[in-house]
């Protein structure tokens, strides 16, 4: 009896065509457009690429300046330099063709102006490494006149110093995989996918009371067992819910290319969890009360998308501004909870606090559908 | 003139989410004119990062180091487990990590000078592999090591290397703005830059509804056979639209007017909102377009988050077009909302009508694509009814 109830729920919930969008195809969309928004933030704003800069030589150019940019430019590949005179120069900085000029012996209209500059259009990262050039050149030759005023035997030791090849630094080890906080916007969305399960929890509750639908009346006269019937549903709209999960995340790692992580059973998990814990949030809103279907639907919708917004939906660094100041929140926030999980299992070598994120899911999992049934258990209607 | 009345009548029904989506453009609004606006100065100054420093040195050359760091960068407490550091690392309060060894003043006098061994790794740093930051830190680090390493070569004891090099190391080369800078974007710019999302959606919704309803086969079977003509029914739903759209910019106008009133009585403001007011008419033929394509009123809100959603992440409301890839901006241009915003920006750069090229530019692009939504609009109308 429970496989065909459960065929039929599972066919009735798929034929459910704004559900299906909502479910399927609004994640697809959303995710598409993060994607276009947020996916070169890495790349763009975090990654270093090599800097374009314009050199505009003058008559009484310092030789020494040029041969640094240009093994600036070979050897370790830091500028990318473009020789243009002052003009043409100013007019591909405006266009953002290159971050900075670097003018030597170059006359300025400024007469106090130094023999090597720089020209810059803001600040910046790239701005910063192209002044920390013209720093170590202009305090290089300072130390040199230093050394060779009260050192002049010294000096050459002074100069194969520079010469060197030397790494200073050894590097630490942080993560696998750069990462950044905009993978909470992707992360965010799978939960709120998971909470939209609650709208079709609370389709199982209409279905299941009879105060609330005629479907849900003649459900009780009917010889089968009550709870058989929705424990059908409800495996069924679960289900349901896992496969749209599981689609839009396959969307966002494979056809967007996401880098949410390897590990699979453990993301199925969390994805499992998190679809159980929005259909049986949505089950509860629905047995709670007795207000009107599109009210309720109104409560849901309302509990999601709060939710989600304080996981970091529509602004990534929310989650972590909920951590530090209502770390309660936090710690109960069903998509914050879901969030969480994802961003330990990308970012953190051990399990301790995925673990703890997790066994919140289950608990809340537990008390949503276990106070759910306590209300609905043995409710009888004298008249409807 | 009970038709107009009724346009009120129904959108009067659909307050709660009309009001629902004002309320998160404030927020957006609100938090982003916050948090956005850099702080620009006159002089040029080096980024300052934020760096984890842990310092075991015995040494003096350490605390020189340190010291070094502190005036250029923030420094800050080495988070206390392993988790906490990449939490920061993650959501980048933290851009690099520093570890000073027991033996660094120690290894630095026996290897700083050394033409030979020189002292390879001798400090761990770590950030976001391949991140500017580590380029820009490796990049000071080893500058300073360098300087320290030649005054030691030259025959200075290491306090002196240190003392020294401190010294030379706080003289500054000469970096020139291209332009003025300072100029710091009011905080108006991002309340209007925010308008085509809650504009598409309310009137995607508001609008909506009403043709929506107006549409209902019943309904329409009875007006048509009812006594007013059908081009005064006609007519006063225009006149309802535009009641609408005057209502609907005087509350955001108004509403910004309330946070930056200086902005909005100036040449700028009155760009700024001519720029609103024409976005709003385009917002009203994309309401006219999505509406022949839903079913029932329901199915607005999908198309109210499809437009809302979609021109607003294309056309670069949200995320700057900088900051998007090529094929996202290519994509960009052909959606409204990027002319909106180009314009939005394009304004903060004016002085003078003069050079408001660009801006008129802008303008026209968005009156096109009011034309251009309006007539598909019209299109799939008449193959519905034909059907």
């Amino acid at each position: 009896m429970f496989f065909r109830l459960y065929k039929y729920a599972l066919l009735r919930s798929m034929r459910q065509k704004l559900n299906v969008f909502w479910n399927l195809i609004f994640p697809v969309i959303l995710g598409t457009l993060f994607q276009l928004a947020f996916g070169n933030f890495l790349e763009q704003e975090v990654i270093f690429h090599p800097i374009p800069i314009a050199y505009v030589e003058g008559a009484q150019a310092d030789e020494s300046f040029t041969e640094v940019l240009g093994t600036l430019e070979t050897d370790s590949s830091l500028i990318q330099v473009r020789t243009a005179d002052m003009e043409e120069a100013k007019t591909l900085l405006k266009d953002g063709e290159v971050k900075g000029i670097f003018c030597n012996g170059a006359q300025e209209a400024d007469s106090n102006s130094q023999p090597v500059h720089l020209i810059v259009s803001g600040q910046g990262i790239d701005q910063s490494i192209l002044n920390a050039i013209l720093e170590q050149y202009a305090h290089t030759i300072r130390i040199f006149t230093q050394i060779g005023k009260t050192h002049p035997e010294r000096i050459q030791a002074a100069a194969s110093v520079l010469e060197r090849e030397c790494q200073y630094l050894k590097e630490g080890k942080i993560s696998g995989q750069p990462v950044v906080n905009t993978l909470d916007y992707f992360y965010s969305l799978l939960a709120m996918n998971c909470l939209m399960g609650a709208t079709t929890g609370l389709m199982c509750a209409i279905r299941f009371k009879a105060d609330l639908s005629s479907l849900a009346a003649r459900r009780v006269v009917a010889s089968t067992n009550r709870f058989c019937v929705l424990m059908a549903d409800l495996a069924a709209n679960i289900t349901l819910q896992f496969f749209y999960l599981v689609f839009s995340a396959s969307y966002l790692m494979f056809a967007l290319k996401v880098p949410m992580g390897n590990q699979w059973g453990w993301m199925l998990l969390t994805l499992f969890l998190g679809c159980v814990l929005g259909i049986t949030i949505g089950f509860f809103i629905g047995v709670v009360g007795k207000q009107q279907e599109n009210t309720k639907e109104g409560i849901c919708i309302t509990v999601m998308m709060i939710s989600s917004f304080f996981s970091g939906l529509m602004i990534a660094d929310m989650r972590r501004l909920v951590e530090s100041y209502a770390p309660w929140f936090a710690g109960i926030n069903p998509a914050s909870l879901i969030t969480k999980a994802f961003y330990s299992l990308n970012v953190y070598e051990t399990y301790t606090r995925y673990a703890q994120s997790m066994g919140m899911l289950l608990l809340l999992s537990i008390l949503f559908g276990a106070g759910a049934l306590a209300i609905v258990r043995r409710e009888r209607y004298a008249s409807i | 003139m009970p038709v107009f009345k009724t346009f009120f009548k129904v959108l009067y029904k659909r307050k709660t989410s009309l009001i629902m989506y004002i309320v998160i453009y404030l927020v957006l609004a609100v938090f982003f004119s916050n948090v956005m606006q850099e702080k620009e100065e006159g002089v040029f100054s080096n980024v300052a990062l934020n760096i984890a420093l842990e310092n075991h040195d015995q040494g003096n050359l350490g605390k020189a180091f340190a010291e070094y760091l502190e005036e250029r960068h923030t420094l800050q407490e080495m988070p206390q487990d392993r988790e906490a550091l990449q939490d920061a690392m993650y959501y980048q309060s933290i851009d690099y990590v520093l570890v000073i060894p027991e033996d660094f003043t120690e290894r630095m006098s026996a290897e700083g000078a050394d033409e030979k061994s020189a002292p390879n790794g001798i400090l761990e740093g770590t950030a976001v592999p391949g991140s500017s930051s580590a380029y820009f830190m490796e990049n000071e680090i080893g500058h300073y090591l360098n300087t320290v390493s030649m005054y030691l070569a030259a025959g200075y004891d290491m306090e002196e290397a240190a003392q020294e090099s401190a010294k030379n190391l706080k003289h500054k080369p000469q970096v020139s703005f291209l332009e003025k800078q300072g100029q710091q974007l009011p905080s108006a710019y991002y309340s209007f830059q925010y308008l085509p999302y809650v504009f598409v959606v309310i009137m995607i919704l508001g609008v909506g509804a009403v043709m929506k309803t107006y549409k209902n086969k019943d309904l329409a079977a009875r007006n048509q056979c009812s006594a007013m003509p059908f081009l005064s029914q006609n007519l006063q739903l225009i006149l309802g639209c535009m009641v609408y759209i005057l209502l609907v910019c005087l509350i955001f106008i108004v509403m910004i007017c309330i946070t930056d009133h200086e902005y909005m009585f100036s040449l700028k403001g009155a760009l700024s909102a001519a720029n609103a007011f024409l976005f709003s008419f385009c917002a009203l033929s994309v309401a006219w377009f999505s509406v022949q394509l839903v079913r029932s009123v329901s199915e607005l809100n999908i198309m109210s988050n499809v437009f809302g959603l979609g021109f607003s992440f294309l056309g670069g409301v949200f995320v700057p077009m900088e900051m998007m890839g090529d094929t996202a901006k290519a994509l960009g241009r052909f959606v409204p909302s990027y002319w909106y915003v180009a314009a939005n920006t394009r304004i903060q750069e004016l002085e003078s009508l003069s050079g408001a090229y660009p801006v008129y530019q802008a303008f026209l692009l968005v009156i096109l694509f009011t034309a251009a939504f309006f007539a598909a609009g019209l299109l799939v109308s008449k193959i519905k009814v034909r059907e």
